[in-house]
């Protein structure tokens, strides 16, 4: 228990966070916060994973190899980004207390342990977690069917996404069950995730009133908590799915997109500055779209609309065409990935 | 093209419930299109979900997406790009923001969040959740029964009612299956005889044991409610186990020993 603790905070937290300082170092000093780099630590994290995950796939490298050679390169980067981070490492911008603030972190925790207590039937979790239990206990990716656990060949379409194999990284990191990790350790940093990234959408929104961030937040919070409407809904997702990858895109990688297009927006910077941000921009839309393919291979098929309308829109707006020539690479790559998933259907 | 007009209706009738909630983000976005001041972020907040959704509803999208992408039972996903909670949260401080009087300012703002709770369902009370009975939140009785059979260091073959088949491989790689969840979602038609065997209303007990035992699986189990005509220990699978609502039968020729 101890150890699954300490690894916990170690792989879990102390890594992502790593990865998230150097990074943010390209944002002005108010937009940054320790939230913000856990959750940038974390999509790039992701990213990176799906990178390596495919040649591993492809070549029928074991899942522990894959394991081991992951955890030294994240090890690694996140130590050079502390590293050359460690200069502005304090220079970030801690949210204002005030009330809303407060509650919406009350209302936070509360889901967090909610979840805990929360059962769900659901199909999906047969293959996702049916997946990720086979790469842990086996050392083999895709190669035994998650339903039956019979051996099978690899089914690309499938396989494309790292998916269930990233949940199975995190509990070989951690040593605990994947089901633990899914539906208590894993689902609460999700959700904690999703959140910071609404509050910085909040903070955005409201760059002269920080309070209002905080009330977002909670509204924010009303809104998922009650918006199971439908099984289709993202607040559905995040309640009762939240592991899964699908969850992750409609609330994560798809809320940070609209992070990244409101930041763009903000007139707030020129010259060198300027310049930066859009690197930014540009670094994590292609973070963010290779994050969303780890979680499912639908992603690019969801980002590539969002970002290449998005952009354009805010590049319109801003008179600025650089905005929306950055992401072209970008959408290059999603549109490979959306031909190849129409290919393998 | 008219049905793919009609599919993205129905799409949107089936993501948004009882409408009303979809009701609170329409008016949301028009209030920020009216009264947004910021160029910038009423072209993206406003405008932007306003151009997706004449999108979604353009027969050519829905055609694009489903026969060309084979995206076709997850073609709802493409609504995630509208922002609706987004928009609908800002939407309503933004209203907020313009009432001067700070109680009427709090008022407004509990009768919002009353008429978001009112419009939508709590996820905490969606049909498909229950109190978690374990850590690894699957049902006890699986735990239980997969325990007493797993052996370590092999496999061992299991039959499993409907009910407990999605979690089996959630709790152990131990216990591989003749089939699993894709044969329990009727549009994916993947049949398995055992299978159809297992879900009639009285199953025959000689049917299932020879079933079983073709299918090479070293234990059935099966819910005690369930009607079989005809007793399993006749063709050889004996009991061995029992929780509260199931029994395991064990096949008298297998091996379940350690290896």
């Amino acid at each position: 228990m101890l150890t699954t603790i300490i690894l916990g905070i170690l792989w879990l937290l102390v890594v992502p966070f790593g990865l998230g300082i150097f990074p943010s170092k390209m944002l002005k000093k108010e937009y940054r916060s320790p939230g913000l780099i856990l959750l940038i630590g974390y999509l790039i994290l992701m990213g990176l994973f799906e990178c390596v995950y495919l040649p591993f796939l492809l070549l029928g490298i074991r899942f522990d190899m894959l394991c081991l050679l992951f955890r030294l390169l994240s090890g690694i980067l996140s130590l050079a980004s502390v590293i050359f981070g460690m200069k502005d490492f304090k220079s970030f911008t801690l949210p204002k207390k005030n009330i809303w603030l407060i509650l919406f972190a009350v209302l936070v925790a509360v889901q967090c342990v909610a979840r805990w207590f929360q059962g769900v039937t659901d199909g999906d979790d047969a293959y996702f977690l049916g997946t990720a239990l086979n790469a842990y206990t086996s050392k083999t990716m895709y190669y035994l069917d998650a339903y039956t656990g019979m051996a099978t060949g690899l089914d690309m379409r499938h396989a494309l996404s790292a998916g269930g194999i990233f949940l199975a990284f995190l509990s070989n990191c951690i040593k605990l069950h994947p089901a633990i990790t899914a539906h208590i350790v894993y689902a609460d940093i999700l959700l904690i995730l999703h959140y910071i990234c609404f509050y910085h959408i909040g903070r955005l929104l409201f760059p002269d009133k920080e309070e209002n961030a905080g009330l977002f937040g909670c509204m924010v919070c009303v809104f998922d908590v009650f918006g199971y409407i439908s099984i289709f809904t993202p607040a559905a997702f995040l309640l009762t799915r939240t592991w899964q990858g699908k969850s992750v895109i409609a609330n994560i990688c798809i809320p940070f997109v609209f992070y990244l297009l409101l930041l763009m927006l903000r007139d707030d910077v020129t010259g060198k500055q300027f310049r930066t941000k859009r690197l930014f921009f540009a670094v994590f839309s292609f973070v963010v779209l290779a994050a969303s393919l780890c979680m499912a291979g639908t992603g690019p098929t969801l980002l590539l609309p969002l970002l290449g309308v998005g952009a354009l829109v805010v590049a319109l707006h801003r008179k600025k065409i650089s905005v929306f020539a950055v992401t072209i690479p970008t959408l290059l790559f999603a549109a490979v990935f959306v031909v190849l998933l129409a290919v393998l259907k | 093209m008219k049905e793919y007009f009609l599919q993205s209706l129905h799409t949107v009738q089936n993501f948004g419930g009882n409408g009303l909630l979809l009701l609170y983000f329409a008016v949301a976005l028009i209030y920020l299109l009216v009264r947004e001041k910021d160029k910038g972020i009423r072209k993206l907040l406003g405008g932007f979900p306003l151009a997706m959704i004449c999108l979604f509803f353009i027969p050519v999208v829905p055609f694009v997406i489903c026969s060309m992408l084979g995206e076709n039972e997850t073609f709802y996903r493409f609504l995630w790009l509208i922002p609706m909670t987004l928009i609908s949260a800002y939407a309503t401080i933004l209203f907020l923001e313009h009432v001067k009087f700070k109680w009427l300012k709090a008022l407004l703002g509990v009768i919002a969040m009353i008429c978001v709770a009112i419009g939508g369902n709590p996820g905490y009370q969606a049909p498909v959740t229950y109190p978690a009975e374990n850590i690894y939140q699957v049902p006890q009785q699986l735990v239980e029964l997969c325990d007493y059979m797993v052996v370590p260091g092999r496999e061992v073959k299991a039959v499993f009612p409907h009910e407990l088949v999605p979690f089996v491989r959630q709790y152990t790689s131990f216990i591989v299956m003749p089939y699993g969840y894709e044969t329990m979602v009727e549009r994916w038609t993947f049949t398995n005889d055992l299978e159809k065997e297992m879900i009639k209303d009285t199953s025959d007990a000689g049917e299932l044991a020879r079933l079983a035992r073709e299918d090479r699986c070293h234990y059935i189990v099966l819910n005690k409610g369930h009607q079989v005509s005809g007793l399993l220990e006749d063709y050889d699978y004996n009991p061995v186990f029992e929780t509260e609502n199931y029994a395991v039968y064990l096949d008298k020729f297998a091996d379940v020993s350690e290896w």
